[in-house]
Parts: structure tokens; C-alpha cells; sequence
């Protein structure tokens, strides 16, 4: 009975190790492919001939061979700022607290309850528009109505065809809009690079169609200057059309990083849940967020169009020691053109797909060694479970879309990896301490 | 400057007009295999080396070409300075050590 198995297992030990070495070449292509997404688009094709022939140069092994290309993925994000011209104290991405001079916060943090005028923080709106002529002007005219000015307000157009970028234009001068490639994520990384954004402290981040009513906006700072641990506050959002009804009070998440929203669908706003709160996440529309906090954490994650990239961010947020507050004084309507599918566009039209994609992507960077076997184990199983019944109840386009997400991660990983090591480096606070959001006493 | 950037430039001086690849360059600066990049990036960006492409034919060799990168004559000035003071610096803090002349090589 025994003896086949062990003349199996010699037979097949061998020939499973030169399998795996034989990977090892292509394995190692595939990172250098990985590798040169941390570079700038003009470089990449350069330094992939470079490495792939450095690759070929080297006489190791193909296991070192491997170990090479780890290397030189893991130090890509470094190429990558090297090769912009920016040193490793004073890249943007990292560190740079720039707009946030020590003194002044040093000077702010007295708590002092009759606002001094003196060190008022400066507020930049950042609007990001694809197609939102229908809602711009309602979004426009709730910025112009807020009770607390805002500094500066900048449109990023992620290519509209449908000439709201021109009536931007008109309303607010051709040096307020950016046209910028891409989705929402990259859309505000680029607003961060500009100068205007250089000297703020806070960004306060909206759709083109989240409109906020007139003192959305003051309450929002008004939590965020009396918190100084506060890094990321975000407003009620409500419906476009029907003001009662609520949409997101921000959210908690179970285990494994899936959203859990205290609100039933289409509930009545009636004061319920008007309380200021602690949450997980909260959504990127009217989002107010600190601009140092927001570079410290390396921003948003580019690979992600739309769909738990606020999830992502507020992850990240957490593990380096800042709190995400929902404010719900602080109103804005949203109309969710994405969610609802009304924007039609191709990256952002399979909600289920990209909402599972992120949240693994997230629970992959964000969560401690420790415990990742356990939320892998059991974010892998609930995704099976899900993607089962769903083609047992006769969807099976939907159940595929779970799978195509477990996919795309494995695809990504390097990449996830190399942004899961900076993370943790960073990591100031233990997973046990992100525990269930209690409702705030003071 | 870090040590590593040091190590690098050390080879690079000694023979300026030499045309380096990554690989070998980080093998003569006794850096791991893969790590060498971030410091070439650097210094092609400060302008003090310039990096082209083997002139082979890839066919013919049967390997990809390589990048080579080779010290400018500013750059080996910069790099010739930078070795100075980081020797001087060194010196300061290694009194109780013998002078480098003294040693046997």
C-alpha cells in the first residue's frame, strides 16, 4: 500500500522542482513587467529591454535569477522616483509634508474654542468631471453657496465628450480645469502634483455630480479642526433627486474588508444617524481630506477606476494613525451616476467586478501578516460561495465576475506586494486596534 | 549620498571612459544583483553618467542588448569630489585606524 506512494512521490518531486524552475525565467519577465508600471509611461519600454537583457546577462541559477528580478521589482518604486528627478527625502509621494510646515501644526494644536482667524487652513475643492454636464451646475452652485469660502477650486476633466469640460471653462477660467487621462484616482493624483495645490491644507474632493448645500463644507472643518487626529471626514450623502432620502452615512467592514452600511435602501432621513461617528471608510464624494495625511499614504491606488478606491484609501488612512469621522451636519446630494450604471463607460460598468477586485486588493495591502492567512482563507471562501449562488440562481455573468476579480488580483499581485511592504513599513497602528467604530462621546 | 552610490561611483572613477551594464557594474561594487538601478536612475538624472544601447545585433549574439552606461567628464569630476569628501569624512571619523598607506594592500 505504501511503497507506490513513495515511488510516486520520487517520481514526482523531481520533475515538480524542474518544472518550477523552468518558470522561474518567464516568472521573472512577468515581474519586470510589473516592475517598469512603477516608472513614468515614456521610460517603461526602456528599462524593460534594460532589465529583461540584465536578466539574460546574469549566470545564476534560475532560482536567483529570480531573486534578482525580486530585487529590482521591490526597488522599482525608487527607479521610479529616481528617474523623475526626485530624491528619496523629498519625493511627493512619500513623505513630503510640505504644505503642513511643523511650526504650524505645532502652533494649531492648543485647542482654542473661539476660532482664531489667524491660522484659518486652506481649503482647495477638487472636482473631478467625466461627462457631468447634466450635474455640473448644480455642483457648481453648491461651492458657490458655501458658508465657509473655499480657497481655490479646481476641475479635472477625465476627457468628456460631452462639452462640460468647455462649460467648465467658461465659468471658471482655463487655468481652473486640468484635463487628465484615466479615472477618478489618478485624476486627483494629478490635481496633487499641480502647483495650486501646493500650498493647502485640506482637499476637499467631490463628483461632478455630489452637490453640497451651502454649509456642508463648514461643518465638515469645523469637526476637523477641533480632531487633529482626524485625517479623512466625509458628509451624509443623501439622493440627487429626493433630499430625505439617505445614501451613506459611511461604512463599517466585516473581516474581510467588505462594506457593512448602517442604512437600509432608500431609508427616510429622520435624524437617526445624525451623529458625529468614527466609520471605516466614507465615500470619496465630498470627502475633506488632509493633504499631508493624503501624500503620506502614498494617495489614491491608480489601478483602481472606481469602486472601494475610498475604501482602499481609508484602509491606509487607519494603519499610519488617522481617523476617518463621518460629519452628518455636513449634507451633500449624490447622484451615483456610476453605481446606478448611468455613466456607461467601460472600465466603470461591472460594479459587482471591480467592488470585489478592490476589496481584496485593499485586504491584501492592508492586513497584518498575522492575520492575513485567516482573511485570505475567508474572503477566498465567501467569494466561492458567492460566486456559486449566483450560478446556481442563473446569473452566471455575475458569478464569472467574482472569479475575473480573484483573477485580476493574482495578476496584480507584485505590484500589490511591493505597495503592501511601503504600507507596512509605515504602519503605526496594530490591526486589533482598528476594531468596530463606537459612536464618538464628545 | 548613500554608501552604496559611493561603492558605485568608486568603480565608475576608476575607469572613467569604460563603458559599464547594470549587472556587471553592481557586481564590481559588491551590491546585490537587482539593486543597482535606483542609483543609475539617480545619476543619469543628475546628468553625471549617459547610458545607450549595446551596438550588437541581437540575432547574431543570441542575448538582448545591453544598456551601457558610461561616466561624462562632468560627472566624473562631481563624482571624483564627492569620493574626497567622503574619504575626508571617513578619515575624520577613523583616527585610531592606520592611514591607508600604512596598511598593506
Amino acid at each position: 500500500m505504501k511503497w507506490w506512494l513513495n515511488l510516486l512521490l520520487v517520481l514526482i518531486l523531481p520533475l515538480l522542482q524542474q518544472e518550477f524552475l523552468d518558470w522561474c525565467p518567464w516568472v521573472a519577465k512577468r515581474l519586470m513587467a510589473c516592475a517598469v508600471r512603477f516608472l513614468p509611461a515614456e521610460q517603461r519600454d526602456r528599462y524593460l529591454r534594460e532589465w529583461i537583457a540584465e536578466l539574460a546577462a546574469y549566470d545564476g541559477r534560475n532560482l536567483a535569477t529570480l531573486v534578482m528580478a525580486i530585487n529590482i521589482l521591490i526597488r522599482a518604486p525608487l527607479t521610479g522616483r529616481a528617474v523623475r528627478g526626485l530624491e528619496r527625502e523629498e519625493a511627493p509621494t512619500l513623505r513630503s509634508s510640505a504644505g503642513l510646515p511643523r511650526f504650524t501644526r505645532v502652533a494649531r494644536q492648543p485647542p482654542q474654542p473661539t476660532g482664531s482667524k489667524a491660522s484659518q487652513p486652506r481649503v482647495i475643492a477638487i472636482v473631478v468631471n467625466h461627462n457631468g454636464r447634466a450635474f455640473l451646475r448644480d455642483t457648481f452652485r453648491g461651492l458657490a453657496a458655501q458658508t465657509r469660502a473655499i480657497d481655490d477650486v479646481l476641475v479635472v476633466d477625465t476627457g468628456s465628450n460631452d462639452g462640460s469640460a468647455e462649460w467648465a471653462r467658461s465659468r471658471l477660467g482655463d487655468d481652473a480645469v486640468m484635463a487628465v487621462r484615466g479615472q477618478f484616482g489618478r485624476a486627483v493624483m494629478s490635481a496633487l502634483r499641480d502647483q495650486r495645490t501646493a500650498g493647502m491644507d485640506w482637499v476637499w474632493l467631490l463628483h461632478d455630480d455630489s452637490a453640497p448645500e451651502p454649509e456642508a463644507l463648514e461643518w465638515l472643518l469645523a469637526e476637523a479642526e477641533s480632531r487633529p487626529s482626524a485625517s479623512i471626514l466625509g458628509p451624509k450623502l443623501v439622493s440627487w433627486t429626493a433630499h430625505d432620502r439617505l445614501q451613506e452615512v459611511g461604512f463599517a467592514v466585516d473581516r474581510t474588508g467588505r462594506a457593512v452600511s448602517p442604512i437600509e435602501d432608500d431609508e427616510i432621513d429622520q435624524g437617526q444617524h445624525d451623529q458625529v461617528r468614527d466609520v471605516f471608510f466614507v465615500n470619496t464624494a465630498g470627502m475633506l481630506v488632509r493633504r499631508g495625511a493624503l501624500l503620506n499614504v502614498g494617495g489614491f491606488d491608480e489601478r483602481m477606476p472606481a469602486f472601494r478606491d475610498d475604501l482602499d484609501l481609508c484602509w491606509r488612512t487607519h494603519l499610519t494613525g488617522g481617523r476617518v469621522l463621518v460629519v452628518p451636519q455636513a449634507r451633500v446630494r449624490h447622484f451615483a451616476a456610476a453605481a446606478s450604471r448611468s455613466r456607461r463607460t467601460r472600465t466603470v460598468n461591472h460594479p459587482r467586478y471591480l467592488i470585489e477586485r478592490h476589496t481584496t486588493a485593499a485586504m491584501l495591502k492592508a492586513t497584518s501578516l498575522r492575520k492575513l492567512p485567516l482573511a485570505l482563507l475567508l474572503s477566498l471562501v465567501g467569494g466561492l460561495v458567492r460566486a456559486a449562488s449566483l450560478a446556481l440562481t442563473g446569473r452566471p455573468a455575475d458569478a464569472l465576475q467574482v472569479l475575473w476579480a480573484w483573477g485580476w488580483n493574482v495578476k496584480e499581485l507584485p505590484v500589490t506586494v511591493v505597495q503592501r511592504r511601503r504600507l507596512q513599513r509605515r504602519r503605526k497602528v496594530d490591526d486589533s486596534a482598528l476594531a468596530p467604530s463606537a459612536p464618538l462621546s464628545g | 549620498m548613500t554608501l552604496a552610490t559611493l561603492q558605485v561611483l568608486s568603480v565608475l572613477v576608476d575607469e572613467p571612459l569604460a563603458r559599464h551594464y547594470g549587472l556587471e557594474l553592481s557586481k564590481q561594487a559588491g551590491l546585490k544583483p537587482g539593486t543597482i538601478y535606483p542609483i543609475l536612475g539617480r545619476l543619469e538624472q543628475a546628468r553625471w553618467v549617459t547610458s545607450a544601447w549595446e551596438d550588437i545585433d541581437p540575432t547574431v549574439v543570441g542575448r538582448p542588448q545591453r544598456r551601457y552606461y558610461q561616466l561624462n567628464p562632468d560627472g566624473a569630476q562631481a563624482a571624483r569630489r564627492a569620493l574626497q569628501k567622503a574619504q575626508r569624512s571617513l578619515a575624520r571619523g577613523a583616527r585610531g585606524i592606520p592611514e591607508p598607506g600604512s596598511s598593506p594592500a
